[in-house]
């Protein structure tokens, strides 16, 4: 059976039934509505965490590691999707380089850190969140900006500060995401983290 | 039933029936139009609130909170689906500090602030929108950016829009809010603005 649209508008009353709409290049038109993540957070399915104070973050692959991570405990039986990434200057920065996303075992973790379902009272996360931990040395994967040391006298207002992921880094049970700076920040950033749990 | 397609860019005119177009490896050819949130504005259920002059903001996750927020009150039937918080410096702000969305109970927030239905006069919101009230502890979310304190004018002559999309990742239920989060207490310099959907829970 070959499903047909018709090029132009219509003009339909509620509760009417018509033919497909498209355009003159043949592609469906199809009017997209809603928050994109709005079905997700109202099962359940979304979750998110945020340092509660500035973090000092170590350098490079330094597996003494501090800033903010997530990870998925080996026999979760759950994917998670990462959707955004957040970041922040607190104060000044004390140097300037590379703030990033890289990726590692779950070794370390552990659930200090709560996640919060996007939907309060709908859904438990299974993610292990932390703000320091012992890795493995993790391997830088996104490069999502730099941190500076510039006065806080040199600029009114900076952001967002949100990395649009959509769904680009899936971490799987016994992996984890944390985040990444090239040089040591000491108290300067904070961090959050958007993500989606399906079934693996 | 097997509903099929017909590859490749075809040229057709107003009122021609056509098959739907796939491309090569069979997806469907979509051209999205018209904006996400029109259908919901047209009916009624899209409301936004802002902070009509600069408002003071207390630090961190304090219980005495001032700012912006968008409450949900306990039996509305109703949930809030958060779109967009916006973000502006109105005036040279006396602290440097992170800018945040967080949530909490709902407290004693009233409708101190109107919310305005984004189609004018088509429906009327639940919602208890405040820049102050004593609230249930809340907790911090989402970070998304950071208010300075230039000393002078010799700074950015002006500023992108520093607005969150949040796409509907959070739905506030019935007794909590949404509420605007800064890490430092900051005298009024800025305001913060909300959009969201209200929807039969």
């Amino acid at each position: 059976m070959q499903l047909e649209s018709k090029v132009g508008p219509a003009d339909l009353a509620s509760g009417s039934k018509s033919q497909l709409r498209s355009d003159t290049g043949g592609g469906l038109l199809a009017q997209v509505y809603g928050g994109k993540y709005a079905e997700a957070t109202r099962a359940g399915r979304m979750f998110c965490i945020a340092n509660t104070a500035p973090v000092t973050t170590t350098k490079d692959n330094d597996t003494t590691w501090t800033g903010l991570g997530i990870a998925n405990p080996t026999g979760s039986d759950k994917n998670i999707i990462l959707h955004e990434f957040g970041w922040a200057h607190q104060i000044a920065g004390d140097d300037d380089g590379l703030v990033g996303l890289a990726t590692t075992t779950d070794s370390g973790f552990a659930a200090t850190l709560t996640a919060r379902s996007c939907y309060f009272g709908t859904g438990t996360s299974i993610a292990e969140c932390v703000a320091t931990a012992t890795i493995v040395a993790p391997i830088l994967e996104r490069v999502c900006g730099t941190h500076g040391m510039g006065a806080v006298t040199t600029q009114i207002a900076v952001g967002p500060n949100i990395v649009d992921l959509a769904g680009s880094m899936i971490i799987v049970p016994g992996r984890s995401v944390v985040t990444w700076t090239s040089e040591i920040t000491t108290t300067v950033l904070m961090f959050s983290f958007l993500w989606e749990e399906v079934d693996a | 039933m097997k509903v099929d397609g017909k590859v490749g860019r075809i040229s057709v005119g107003k009122g021609t029936d056509n098959p739907l177009r796939l491309d090569p490896q069979g997806g469907l050819m979509v051209a999205g139009y018209g904006g996400e949130y029109a259908e919901a504005a047209l009916a009624g259920r899209l409301f936004s609130v802002a902070n009509q002059a600069a408002v003071a903001t207390t630090a961190n996750v304090a219980t005495t909170w001032t700012g912006l927020g968008v409450g949900n009150p306990a039996g509305s039937g109703k949930n809030l689906i958060i779109h967009e918080f916006g973000y502006s410096v109105i005036a040279v702000p006396p602290a440097e500090t992170t800018i945040g969305l967080m949530s909490g109970p709902l407290g004693d927030m009233a409708q101190a602030l109107t919310a305005k239905c984004a189609m004018n006069g088509a429906g009327t919101s639940i919602a208890h929108c405040d820049d102050g009230a004593t609230v249930g502890t809340p907790v911090l979310e989402r970070i998304f950016a950071t208010q300075a304190q230039p000393a002078n004018t010799a700074v950015q002559i002006s500023i992108n829009p520093i607005i969150y999309k949040l796409h509907g990742s959070l739905i506030i239920p019935q007794g909590r809010a949404a509420l605007s989060y800064t890490y430092a207490l900051s005298a009024a310099c800025a305001s913060f603005y909300f959009l969201w959907e209200e929807v039969t829970v």
